[in-house]
């Protein structure tokens, strides 16, 4: 995807400072999902998630994007902790302002896409530029039609989501995170839902962003290929705790763990 | 005692005057019931315990005992403790927490029905609670569930017809009066019930209508 970048995206350098640091966090829900999980995220670097099913690593990026609270430990973006704050000195639990000014680092893109039924495609794009970043309809829409452009769908601007595949509505999801410049993107599981012909175009999509922008990524994704090809940072995680992480050539080529050869054994 | 034609023909304008209050009391208080029922169904989805404990209780208590002993303690009962209203806003007033008791429950389904995605979705894009709930949130709520409320606003019509027994002259008590004065109940109380029926009838068939317009411009969103 070779084209002029209409999206400025907040300017992080890309360097060896951590951008995201998951430090002792645990999460419980009927069973211990998070066990004192300990992860570092780079600036501008493009890290997958891999692992079994039904180990918790979804949950990673629901806690990066406040939707889910864990139990113990920090969560810091950029140096900031996440899910805590200083009140007179004291560490307490973050409020709902606290949240709100972290989550203008943050975005997301869904399994499900969520996109907003009952809007078009242009004001799914535009509702958080207008409604969370105070913009001007007039320069909102300016700004949605370039990301729509940039994930080939300005000329569906004006249809509804639900006449457009699945795969289209996923770019759409994609445009209204980017929009938004996010300096954290997380990606969940976001081609598991699609008919296996439309996994291209998105993918397609992903990874312009993740070679032409600075933009922090964190997948968790099953789509092994990709992974290889876009990540800087493999993150092999299973019962809680990261089992070892490493360029992309060392973790599928080269894994030390067994956990690991076994887990890529049967996916690939 | 047989059906007198002149009779019931002098008796048609005093007993439209009726339906126009029966209808009136009827819109103020559904108005009142859409409004308190929202309130309530938003206080209901929260996940504040307290909060929706309360709109709960509220709920339970309206929907489990009788509109009569209701419009009774708010007319007869509030004036001990200094409330004095009079017969048409207690009637009024009383009907419609009655009906917002049902309609609560009803916008508490359709907030229920929006699926979490929807509020992960508005997490993600960083919305204020106030705009995830008037954007996103009642916009997808409420269109699948008007037929439902719609059924509430018709069986507060017909429950109108008590706030007679606390003096207000609507259809109703316009067709006791009638009687009462005349000794005839067969023509006042036929042609009352004929009026209640055109009009509910009335009101389910453009439901009805409403319904199928619905699901046929948005697919989507009519599950429920």
């Amino acid at each position: 995807m070779e084209r002029e970048n209409p999206v400025a995206t907040k300017d992080d350098v890309r360097s060896d400072q951590p951008m995201v640091e998951f430090r002792n966090v645990v999460k419980r829900y009927d069973q211990t999902v998070l066990d004192n999980l300990d992860l570092v995220v780079g600036k501008g670097d493009k890290s997958v998630i891999i692992g079994p099913s039904g180990s918790g690593k979804t949950t990673i990026l629901r806690i990066l994007m406040t939707l889910v609270r864990p139990e113990e430990g920090q969560v810091l973006i950029d140096g900031t902790p996440l899910w805590t704050m200083e009140k007179g000195g004291q560490l307490v639990d973050a409020n709902d302002k606290h949240l709100r000014e972290m989550r203008n680092s943050l975005g997301m893109v869904f399994q499900q896409f969520n996109l907003f039924p009952h809007m078009t495609v242009l004001r799914n794009v535009t509702e958080g530029l207008i409604r969370v970043q105070g913009m001007s309809k007039d320069q909102a829409e300016e700004e949605a039609l370039a990301n729509l452009d940039r994930v080939g769908l300005r000329h569906r601007a004006s249809d509804h989501t639900w006449q457009l595949s699945g795969g289209q509505q996923q770019r759409v999801a994609i445009a209204r995170a980017i929009a938004l410049k996010p300096r954290v993107l997380l990606f969940d599981e976001v081609t598991s839902a699609l008919d296996p012909e439309l996994v291209g175009e998105v993918l397609e999509v992903i990874r312009d962003l993740a070679f032409n922008t600075n933009i922090t990524m964190l997948f968790v994704t099953h789509e092994m290929r990709f992974a290889r090809e876009i990540a800087d940072n493999v993150i092999m995680f299973d019962r809680g705790q990261v089992v070892e992480q490493g360029p992309p050539a060392q973790i599928f080529d080269d894994p030390r763990e067994l956990r690991t050869q076994d887990f890529l054994r049967k996916v690939t | 005692m047989s059906w007198d034609w002149a009779y019931s023909i002098s008796i048609i304008p005093a007993l439209l005057d009726g339906l126009w209050v029966t209808l009136i009391v009827t819109f103020i208080a559904t108005s009142f019931g859409l409004v308190g029922g929202l309130g309530l169904g938003i206080l209901g989805s929260m996940a504040n315990p307290v909060l929706s404990r309360i709109a709960g209780a509220y709920v339970v208590i309206f929907r489990n005992t009788p509109f009569l002993v209701q419009l009774y303690l708010i007319y007869f009962a509030l004036p001990e403790f200094g409330i004095v209203l009079s017969s048409e806003v207690s009637g009024v007033l009383g009907l419609g927490l009655f009906i917002s008791a049902y309609m609560a429950e009803v916008f508490r389904a359709g907030i229920a029905s929006v699926p979490s995605g929807q509020w992960e979705a508005c997490t993600a894009i960083n919305m204020s609670k106030f705009h995830t709930w008037m954007r996103v949130v009642l916009p997808q709520a409420i269109p699948p569930i008007i037929p439902m409320l719609g059924n509430y606003a018709n069986l507060a019509f017909k429950l109108s017809a008590y706030v007679a027994v606390i003096g207000t002259i609507e259809l109703f008590g316009t067709a006791l009066r009638l009687g009462e004065k005349s000794y005839r109940y067969l023509e006042p109380f036929t042609l009352v019930g004929l009026m209640y029926l055109a009009v509910s009838v009335a009101v389910t068939v453009s439901l009805r209508q409403l319904e199928k317009r619905m699901q046929r411009t948005r697919p989507e969103m009519t599950t429920l």
